[in-house]
């Protein structure tokens, strides 16, 4: 799976290798394609390190470059229950 | 007494493509980037409206862009010849909205196309819907471009219709800024949010021409109310699915949901009618869906904001030049017009007044940046009574000579503004803080009349008996026209 993801601090200041909160795209093909969800995940600028493949984004939609990698540990659900 | 408009958008397609205004494109194009690239290339290109016959992965749907982009689509969209000049164009509108506002009519569903077909509960999902990938770098599909949301005040039943940008999050939540001095801003955050309430919405994408143009004008008057004075007789509206809101019965994809309080999911970037991707990436305010009702071979609608014009550009820009006309004349400034540069992405007032007093640039600027309408531009330019206001040429020429650069120039240096101003720094947008300005280029009254330079023009300069035998001559002279 391919995601990609807005960056909103500076690049240095990116937390790699520990569990965050964060929303994702989805970027398969088809009717679905840019789904956006909040996960749990830890993720690295090291291409290799983790399953999944994550295009980070800066804030004003600009593509970093090399793509990152991410490891999905957990999906949130952020509506809360009264509002689903 | 009905005037000539289009009930829906497909009969005002049929008008485009009489008079060639409109591309129709049989082949299929993507709804991620390409359909959104084509309606970019058409604004900048000023070519013809452009509808969709086939979407990728969506069959049974089809798409309409840059649908009102021009004054000739304008026109036409209004009943009215498509090479009518532009003041005509306003004094029409201008006509038609100062009369007795017409209250919409309610009518059944079963004679309502929108209701053709009917998604409620589980079976709602927003990507059901061709929601275009409008640009690249954009937050996510931007289903809500060119529609509008229709919400109800809490206390006094005041229905609003305006155009709010709506994200698809996933499938059954959108995001979108709601600022809190817009009408659907003032009515959720200091009416519903503290008692906690969701406020129950309905997006109309595909509405008639008409509508997205009352949805688009800063009028104080009801939007449906004053659709309906554009059309000379009332809009039919008909019930929404899920709430005591109602909608107009020929729109193209109506979304029914709830606007949820206390709940923010970051939303954007997205490129905006400024011409610009300015403000950021940020937590926005949430909308959860619960039914969707569409015709039968629904016709989304696109604009794609950017450098200008489109369509949000261009009506916003005449709408608000001509409210703010009069507002002018209500307070008995001795004005010849007032008109918005689209260009100018609506941030530009040029207005042309008779100099009966000193200071009026002033007294004007100070009557546009203090109104309700004041946040959405901040440059006004007054220029005398003899100047063109709709030429773009004569504008530039009196700004650039008659404007001192020291007293010409009066700064309102702390104004509200909106976060998409690309000139605001990150703290301006964030508070929905700007500055304004005003460009007086009006010859100080107590100047000696011998002291006033004179303009010299063909139309200035000579007698009239003169310019008669130059015009008369002009042909034979060897000039054509």
């Amino acid at each position: 799976m391919e995601y990609d993801t807005f960056i909103l601090t500076d690049l240095n200041e990116v937390r790699e290798d520990v569990e965050q909160e964060m929303i994702i795209r989805d970027l398969t093909p088809g009717r679905k394609k840019y789904r956006c969800e909040f996960v749990k995940a830890l993720i690295s600028k090291d291409s290799k390190k983790y399953p999944e493949c994550l295009w980070p984004r800066l804030g004003q939609g600009q593509w970093v470059g090399e793509p990152w990698s991410i490891k999905i540990a957990e999906r949130v659900e952020k509506i809360p229950e009264r509002f689903r | 007494m009905a005037y000539r408009y289009y009930k829906d958008n497909r009969e005002f397609i049929k008008a485009l493509r009489k008079t060639g205004d409109l591309v129709t494109i049989e082949q299929e194009v993507d709804w991620d980037l390409e359909m959104g690239a084509i309606v970019r290339r058409v604004y900048e290109l000023k070519a013809p409206s452009a509808y969709f016959k086939k979407i990728k992965d969506y069959p049974g749907f089809e798409a309409f862009g840059a649908l009102l982009s021009t004054y000739r689509r304008l026109a036409i969209a209004l009943g009215l010849d498509p090479g009518t000049p532009i003041p005509e164009i306003g004094k029409v509108y201008t006509e038609r909205t100062s009369k007795e506002p017409i209250k919409p009519v309610i009518v059944d569903k079963t004679s309502a196309p929108c209701k053709e077909n009917i998604i409620l509960g589980n079976e709602v999902s927003l990507f059901d819907l061709p929601a275009p990938m409008v640009h690249d770098g954009d937050g996510g599909r931007y289903i809500s471009t060119w529609h509008f949301i229709v919400a109800r005040d809490l206390d006094t039943e005041f229905v609003n219709w305006g155009m709010y940008r709506q994200m698809v999050h996933d499938e059954k939540t959108m995001v979108g800024p709601v600022l809190p001095f817009s009408d659907m801003g003032k009515m959720f955050y200091t009416k519903y949010v503290p008692k906690g309430l969701p406020m129950p919405f309905a997006t109309v994408i595909g509405c008639d021409p008409l509508a997205a143009i009352a949805a688009s004008a800063p009028s104080p008057i009801p939007e449906a109310e004053f659709c309906g004075t554009l059309m000379g007789e009332p809009v039919e509206l008909v019930k929404c699915e899920t709430s005591e809101l109602y909608v107009p019965s020929h729109a193209e994809i109506i979304i029914e949901g709830e606007v949820l309080p206390d709940v923010w999911i970051e939303e954007g970037p997205f490129g905006e009618y400024t011409g610009h991707r300015t403000s950021p990436r940020a937590p926005r305010t949430v909308y959860r869906v619960k039914a969707i009702t569409y015709r039968n071979n629904a016709i989304m609608t696109i604009s794609n904001m950017g450098v200008p014009t489109d369509e949000g550009q261009l009506l916003r820009s005449f709408s608000l030049g001509l409210e703010l006309e009069k507002l002018l004349r209500d307070q008995g400034i001795p004005i010849t017009g007032v008109y918005m540069l689209p260009e100018s992405t609506h941030h530009m007032m040029v207005v042309g007044v008779k100099p009966v007093y000193s200071n009026i640039a002033t007294q004007i600027a100070q009557l546009a940046f203090g109104s309700k309408l004041g946040p959405w531009f901040h440059m006004v330019i007054v220029v005398d009574d003899k100047t063109d206001i709709y030429n773009k040429d004569e504008i530039i020429f009196m700004l650039s000579t008659r404007c001192h650069p020291a007293r010409g120039i009066r700064i309102f240096p702390h104004a509200v503004g909106t976060p998409l101003n690309p000139f605001a720094d990150a703290e301006e947008r964030a508070m929905n803080k700007a500055a304004k300005v005003l460009f007086d280029c009006i010859f100080p009254l107590e100047w000696k009349t011998a002291d006033i330079p004179t303009l010299v023009s063909f139309r200035s300069v000579y007698p009239q008996e003169v310019q008669e035998k130059v015009l008369a001559n002009w042909e034979k002279y060897g000039f054509k026209d």
